[in-house]
């Protein structure tokens, strides 16, 4: 048996827990009835492995059926890795009428034409996300099936997800989009964290949106909440305010989980009291992360409760109104200023 | 300057009120639900982030008998909030009618410096220091 095909089976099985093997071997359908029905799935993942390994040679699969598997897997399981935004700029007049078909075919002839040895693998998902899986050879060597770059794109819309993409495929996976999608650039949307659904939602703004008003309680006697007669808040009303401002920076509800925001300050050191470093020419180099398990959350918590003072800087409400979590400053504008 | 004054009205029958400060917002909702259950004297407590009080309520407001400063160890910015807040009330309040009280003073990042900046201040003023935790029993591994 080929010796990609052991690996990449072993190192799936390996990377999909136990309880979600037998879903995840139903979706791909390489196996017959009798085949799945033998598989005990309560073995350990060394013993799966061996039986899977015997049952795909029985079959004759090939390194592409195992990258179907894989692609499968990481479908289901979107906010495992590293993704990446990307943001298609200037669309031609067509590229708003762009279908499916016509996408798939453009852009796996254009990939090919670029680089010899390439395999690529499109799947619609029923939400309206096109998914490429491309295993990169080069003119002289197969495509590496164990370290394939995953690409998700909605259609109409100028994002593109990237996930575990190297400096030397960048050029040749951005012409290929370019031209297949019908948009005449493509640029680097600054905004990256663990879970794609976050950042989409994040980006195409599929959360629960704020918006400013006067009278954010127009029915105040009835929507009063009395918990208890005997206790009053002093300062209801700044809270409300305070409260108010965090959600339209932010929003409300649920918010896209994102797990760093970064800010690579180039600016002149401004301090009165220190004359060795504001004499300097050159910029003050730094850069400043901001690190949580939900960092938007953290950020609308740190303004609702008064740490962050609102209105909030632009410097943090941009995450969201931007969608971007990279941010480069210099001193040439009021607010953060990115570049590419 | 808007001083919060103890003797400027006449106090309620059977009633306590007594005033929690804590810049985080957070111990002191727990506190109030449970001064609240007294049934021997009626007690309001009134709930704020800090000093000075908003002028709005200053005609509603009953005479506040008890002010306390409910600090947490492992924040600075708590501290700060507090200390700040102390020119706000009438020197008359510090005569029995003000007190300290202190959470986490059991965590690691507490620094000593702090819990012990918090026991000069209290002891300058001479008011007393509590220390509280809003943890429950079942949280701390015992069984009821």
């Amino acid at each position: 048996m080929d010796n990609t095909v052991k690996r990449l089976l072993e190192r799936l099985v390996r990377r999909i827990p136990s309880r979600m093997l037998k879903t995840t071997l139903d979706k791909w359908s390489r196996l017959t009835a009798t085949q799945r029905q033998s598989i005990d799935y309560t073995e350990s993942k060394w013993a799966l492995t061996e039986k899977l390994l015997a049952i795909c040679e029985e079959n004759e699969l090939t390194v592409k059926h195992i990258a179907e598997l894989e692609m499968i897997h990481v479908i289901e399981n979107p906010n495992l890795g590293m993704w990446h935004a990307f943001q298609l700029m200037d669309p031609q007049d067509d590229a708003h009428s762009v279908e499916l078909t016509q996408f798939k075919e453009q852009f796996k002839s254009h990939l090919s034409e670029l680089i010899r040895h390439v395999s690529i693998k499109i799947k619609k998902h029923t939400d309206e996300a096109v998914w490429i899986r491309i295993a990169w050879g080069d003119t002289f060597s197969r495509p590496n099936h164990l370290k394939p770059t995953y690409v998700v794109h909605y259609l109409q819309t100028p994002y593109v997800f990237l996930s575990s993409l190297t400096s030397k495929q960048k050029p040749l996976l951005s012409q290929a989009l370019v031209l297949s999608t019908r948009y005449q650039a493509i640029k680097d949307a600054n905004l990256s964290g663990r879970k794609l659904t976050a950042i989409r939602d994040l980006l195409m703004k599929q959360y629960l949106q704020v918006f400013p008003t006067k009278f954010p309680s127009p029915l105040a006697e009835r929507n009063r909440v009395v918990s208890n007669l005997h206790i009053e808040k002093e300062q209801a009303g700044s809270a409300a305010n305070r409260h108010q401002m965090a959600c339209e920076a932010f929003g409300d509800g649920l918010l896209p989980q994102l797990q760093s925001a970064v800010y690579k300050l180039e600016t002149k050191f401004r301090d009165h009291t220190n004359k060795t470093m504001t004499e300097r020419d050159e910029p003050f180099r730094c850069v400043v992360k901001f690190a949580s398990t939900n960092l938007l959350e953290s950020l609308r918590h740190s303004a609702s409760s008064g740490v962050a003072s609102t209105p909030v800087t632009p410097l943090l409400s941009s995450v969201p109104l931007k969608g971007k979590n990279y941010f480069v400053i210099t001193d040439n504008g009021p607010g953060p200023s990115s570049q590419k | 300057m808007s001083l919060l004054k103890p003797f400027s009205k006449l106090p309620g029958l059977n009633t306590a009120n007594i005033l929690l400060v804590e810049s985080e917002e957070q111990f002191q909702q727990s506190l109030a639900d449970v001064l609240v259950e007294e049934t021997s004297v009626t007690v309001n407590v009134r709930l704020a982030k800090s000093l000075p009080l908003p002028m709005e309520n200053d005609e509603s407001r009953p005479r506040i008998d008890l002010v306390v400063f409910i600090i947490n160890l492992t924040s600075e910015l708590s501290f700060q909030s507090a200390e700040a807040s102390l020119k706000y009330l009438d020197p008359g309040y510090f005569l029995g009618k003000v007190c300290f009280m202190v959470t986490n003073a059991r965590s690691a990042s507490a620094p000593a410096e702090r819990l012990d900046a918090v026991r000069k201040l209290a002891a300058s003023l001479h008011c007393p220091l509590l220390f509280a935790e809003d943890q429950v029993c079942s949280s701390l591994g015992h069984k009821h």
